[in-house]
Formats: structure tokens, C-alpha cells, sequence
């Protein structure tokens, strides 16, 4: 059977073309930025591409990795990354156990009271004055709290839940455990694929999350890498390396590439772990509660 | 009473879970009520005085209002046009490949950005954009062009939030639509090339159709988002020349609201913004379900 005509040909090759076009648009940025970062100051301040940096220096990186609020961005992302995500499963698990027992009365008003926040939001003006009364402004908790509850999770973990067998949970409550024994003995050691997927999506939120520091958070040493990374990129605060004393500096735009790199840097280092989980987890998710 | 004694271990896990949902998601509703008062930090949420619906009349009458709500529809309905459909080409187009290894190098590649912030990916977009060192000036440059300021041109704003939008999030969006094209029967395919259906025949007759209440629910929720979408991107792209076509409600409600505290009057502008999206995402179950007649759809 002969299929391929010119015309199939040309289609199929116009998609290779398309694709691959698309490929390189993407990719291009992280080689030009990983380029500039690593050239010096006149090879950087030159326009057009940049693939390989002609003399490579990281004097870049180390007068970037001198700025103190580099450092403390990065100890305040990794707070919100560890505290916010465990507590985000605690608070998952913690809701959707109840719901996903065929035994727990009100299920389905309880169930719509969560999902009701996924579709109405009271806005960014109300939001800051509970974080204000709650006496969060200004805290690193208001950056973990208020993410830890998240419908959307608990609808995952719930669709997920009902899935484990009745008859193990039965077996166990015949050998007389309780509830919570149940919970941790038998339902969560056989959900650990669920556990990964909503602990992946926290972790990367949490890496690059800048919103609520932008809103609630004006205390220097308690930015997150994303907002210290945001002024330097973006507001283009970068005054704290120009009055240094080398004999050379990088210029400017090596030192804010740099930043880039520094700050997506453990999410390139993750990327083929995360893949994996994260294609599967949206598979999870998009089964509907 | 006796229920809740003898599941009183589920329902401590469950009131535990919930006290986070009701005072971070419920606790806002509250704060709305001071789109109805006159907002005075000494006197509180509760003290200050009611006012009934003055700030929305106030509102109504700025010619912000008007500047805020062209910018925010017209932004999200060009995304939604543009930026919506994007992950389904990309699906359809990665469908045709048999080349896997390729297939899998432009998904590998096309998910990448989304796991960038948007302080990250608009840090870029402007520093591209340059019209002295960008790449975008060096291309416009070949063609003979004459590269400008783009970020500082009104006009360039909408384009440029829609396809950093597009390059940001179209791989990733692609994965629920691929998913769903692995799964047609490939017998379908056969008998319909052995009828001599052409790839774009059997692409719109078997293809589209078969990913059609996927794209729905999409649809649904990227509908629940809207107005509210994009806040990290815009907010990272704009600045104050562009605030006569990029400036959206929440832009206008971060800077006028919590940078010149004035909470009441915001508040009121965001709860018009509230409702508009929950009666949209309403509407849109609404007109998926008739379309479906009853099959597809949220709830």
C-alpha cells in the first residue's frame, strides 16, 4: 500500500520543520544566558548570539555569590521549599483520609466545602489585611501557611485513596487498628506515588514562587531567591557590585545571568527526575475527583 | 453526636485539614466586606464604618475603571485565542511524528520552561528584547529592520504577554492532550486510510473529535482562571509606559491598593473582578453541558 505522496511528504516534513524550530527557540535562551554568564566584559556587552563564551571566566558567579542576599534567598527558599511542603502533605492527607472512607457521614457537603475555594477568591486586598490581622506580614510563615491548603491536592489524593482496595483496610480493622494506625500502617505506604507527585508540585511552586513576598514581605533578609533574583533582573537593582573594587568588573549583564543560572540551577539539576513524576502526576490529576 | 464519637479519629484529621481552608480560603471573605465600608487601620475589618456601595459607585465613575477592564478583557480573550489552543497544535503536530526520539527530544525541551518562574522567563523576554544587545534587534536587524524599545512601545505589550505565554506553557499544556491522542484505537486510522483519507482528513475526523471533552474541561478551567491569570507574568513585564495597555486589575489593585493603601476602594474593584469570574467559569459548565447535552462538564 503506497501512502506516501509528495504532498504527505512535504506535510510531514513541514512538521519535523515546525517542531524543530519551536525546539530551538526554547532551548536557544538557557545557552545564551549560561554563555554571557560565563564571559567577560566586553565579550557580553556584545550584541547578536552568544553559543560559546570565548574566554570563559566565572568572575561573574564570584562577585555575584558575594551579595549576602543571595545567600539568605536561598536559605529562605529552602524553608518555604522543606516546611511548605511537608506541610502541604500533612494537610492533603489529613483531608482527603476522612473523605476517601466509605464509612465518614457528610462526605459530599464536606467535599464541596473544598471545592468552593477552588472557584471563588476574595482578592488580593482582602487576603493582605487576614495575613495583616493574623499578625503574618513580615513572616517567612506566610509563605508556607496559606499554600498548605490546596484543593486541588486533596482532590488528587482523594481520587488516589479510593483506589487501595477496601478489603486491606477491612482486614486491618478486624485485627482491631484504628483509624489513624490504618492511615499510616497500611493506606499511606501504599500511596507513596501520590505523596511524590503532590511533594514534587509543592517543591517546584515553592522554588519559584515570589508573589507572596511581593505582596506581604518587605523585610530585606526574608526575600526568597525568586525576589532577590527579581530585583537584580527586572528592577535592575544591581548597586551593590558596581561600587566593587576589581579592576575589571563583569558587566552587568554577566552578573544577572549569572543570577538566572544560580536560581534555576537545582531545577535544571532535578529536570529528568521531575519529568518523569510530573508527566505520570498529571495523569493523576486529571482524573476528576 | 454519636456519629462523630465513632469516627471522632477521622473527623480530628479532618477538622485539623479544614482550619487551614477556613481561615486562608474562607478567611478572606470576611476582608471583603470593606469594599462596603470605609476602611481605617485603627478601627479594623469589624469597626470601621459601613458605607454600602459608595466605592463601587466611585468606581464606575473613573475612567481607570474602564482603562483596567478593556486591558484585562482584552488580554485574557487574545490568550485565550492564541494561547488556549497552542498545546493542542503542539499535541496534534507531535502526534504525526513516528520518529520517537525526536518526538521525545521536543517534549523534553518544551516542558523546560515551564518549570522557570515567570521572574525568570520575563527577566529574559526583556533582556532578548533589548534593542542594543537583544537577539530579537539582531534578527530584526538581518531583515533590514530597524530594531526599537520593544517594552516601552503600548502597542508591542499585548503581543509580547501572549507569546511568552504561548513559549512558556504550551509544551506542558501539551501532555493531557498527547495523552489523550495516545489513546485512540489505531484500527480507526487504519480503515480510514484504507477509505483513502488524507493525514489532515483523518487528523480532523478522528484526531480532533476523539480530544474534544478533554479540550472542554480545559476550557471550563482555564475559563476559572480568567482575569485572574497571568498576574506573576504582567506584573514582571510591566512597567509605566505601558500601563495604558498592559495595566490589569490586579497590577492596578497591588499598586493603588497595597502600595497606596487604599484598601477599601481595591477591594471593591476586586470583588467585581471575583464575581465576573465565578459567573464566567458558572457560564461556561453551563454551555459545555448543553453542548454535550449533559456529558461533559465540571459538575
Amino acid at each position: 500500500m503506497k501512502t506516501a505522496n509528495w504532498q504527505d511528504r512535504l506535510a510531514v516534513g513541514l512538521i519535523y520543520a515546525a517542531l524543530g524550530l519551536l525546539a530551538v527557540i526554547v532551548v536557544y535562551p538557557f545557552i545564551h544566558v549560561l554563555s554571557v554568564s560565563l564571559s567577560d566584559r566586553g565579550e557580553a556587552l556584545r550584541s547578536g548570539f552568544h553559543w560559546i563564551p570565548k574566554q570563559p571566566t566565572v568572575s561573574a558567579y564570584r562577585e555575584i555569590l558575594t551579595y549576602p542576599f543571595i545567600w539568605s534567598g536561598y536559605a529562605n527558599t529552602l524553608f518555604r521549599m522543606a516546611v511548605g511542603t511537608a506541610l502541604t502533605l500533612l494537610v492533603t492527607v489529613c483531608a482527603a483520609y476522612p473523605l476517601s472512607r466509605k464509612e465518614f457521614p457528610w462526605k459530599r457537603v464536606l467535599v464541596l466545602l473544598l471545592l468552593f475555594t477552588m472557584i471563588f477568591d476574595g482578592g488580593i486586598v482582602p487576603n493582605y489585611l487576614l495575613m495583616k490581622e493574623l499578625h503574618l506580614l513580615n513572616t517567612r510563615w506566610v509563605y508556607v501557611l496559606p499554600h498548605a491548603a490546596n484543593a486541588f491536592h486533596v482532590l488528587v489524593m482523594l481520587s488516589f485513596f479510593r483506589s487501595i482496595p477496601d478489603a486491606l483496610i477491612e482486614a486491618a480493622r478486624i485485627d482491631g487498628a484504628r483509624d489513624v494506625r490504618i492511615l499510616t500502617r497500611i493506606v499511606l505506604p501504599l500511596s507513596m506515588p501520590a505523596l511524590v507527585t503532590i511533594g514534587l508540585w509543592s517543591l517546584v511552586f515553592h522554588i519559584n514562587a515570589f508573589m507572596d513576598n511581593l505582596l506581604y514581605v518587605t523585610d530585606q533578609t526574608k526575600f526568597v531567591l525568586q525576589q532577590i533574583v527579581r530585583q537584580i533582573l527586572i528592577e535592575n537593582r544591581l548597586d551593590p557590585f558596581t561600587t566593587a573594587t576589581n579592576t575589571i568588573p563583569p558587566a552587568p549583564e554577566s552578573l544577572k545571568m549569572a543570577a538566572v543560572i544560580i536560581s534555576v540551577f537545582p531545577v535544571l539539576v532535578a529536570y529528568p527526575f521531575l519529568l518523569n513524576y510530573f508527566e505520570k502526576g498529571t495523569m493523576i490529576g486529571s482524573v476528576k475527583g | 453526636m454519636k456519629t462523630i464519637l465513632k469516627h471522632r479519629e477521622l473527623f480530628a484529621l479532618y477538622l485539623f485539614a479544614f482550619a487551614f481552608f477556613l481561615v486562608f480560603k474562607y478567611g478572606p471573605l470576611y476582608g471583603v466586606t470593606i469594599a462596603f465600608k470605609d476602611f481605617r487601620v485603627i478601627d479594623g475589618i469589624w469597626g470601621s464604618p459601613w458605607v454600602g456601595l459608595k466605592h463601587f459607585e466611585a468606581l464606575f465613575q473613573t475612567a481607570d475603571f474602564y482603562r483596567l477592564l478593556r486591558n484585562t478583557l482584552l488580554l485574557n480573550l487574545y490568550l485565550l485565542l492564541f494561547a488556549f489552543p497552542a498545546p493542542i497544535v503542539l499535541a496534534l503536530l507531535l502526534n504525526e511524528i513516528r520518529f520517537r526520539f525526536f518526538q521525545r527530544f521536543v517534549q523534553v525541551t518544551m516542558y523546560l520552561p515551564h518549570f522557570v518562574s515567570w521572574v525568570i522567563m520575563a527577566g529574559l523576554v526583556i533582556y532578548f528584547l533589548s534593542p542594543t544587545t537583544g537577539v530579537v534587534a539582531e534578527i530584526v536587524r538581518w531583515f533590514g529592520g530597524k530594531p526599537v524599545f520593544y517594552m516601552g512601545q503600548k502597542e508591542y505589550f499585548r503581543p509580547i504577554v501572549v507569546v511568552s505565554a504561548i513559549l512558556k506553557d504550551m509544551g506542558w499544556g501539551s501532555i493531557i492532550y498527547f495523552a489523550a491522542l495516545s489513546g485512540i484505537n489505531p484500527e480507526l486510522h487504519e480503515s480510514a486510510t484504507i477509505d483513502g483519507a488524507n493525514r489532515w482528513q483523518r487528523m480532523f475526523h478522528i484526531n480532533i473529535p476523539s480530544i474534544a471533552p478533554t479540550v472542554a474541561i480545559m476550557f471550563i478551567l482555564t475559563l476559572g482562571g480568567f482575569l485572574s491569570a497571568n498576574f506573576e507574568q504582567i506584573i514582571n513585564l510591566l512597567n509605566p509606559v505601558t500601563y495604558e495597555t498592559g495595566d490589569v486589575i490586579d497590577t492596578y489593585v497591588y499598586r493603588v491598593g497595597l502600595q497606596q493603601f487604599q484598601y477599601s476602594y481595591t477591594a471593591a474593584i476586586g470583588l467585581f473582578k471575583s464575581l465576573v469570574g465565578l459567573l464566567l467559569i458558572l457560564g461556561a459548565n453551563f454551555a459545555v453541558r448543553r453542548l454535550s447535552r449533559g456529558e461533559s462538564g465540571l459538575w
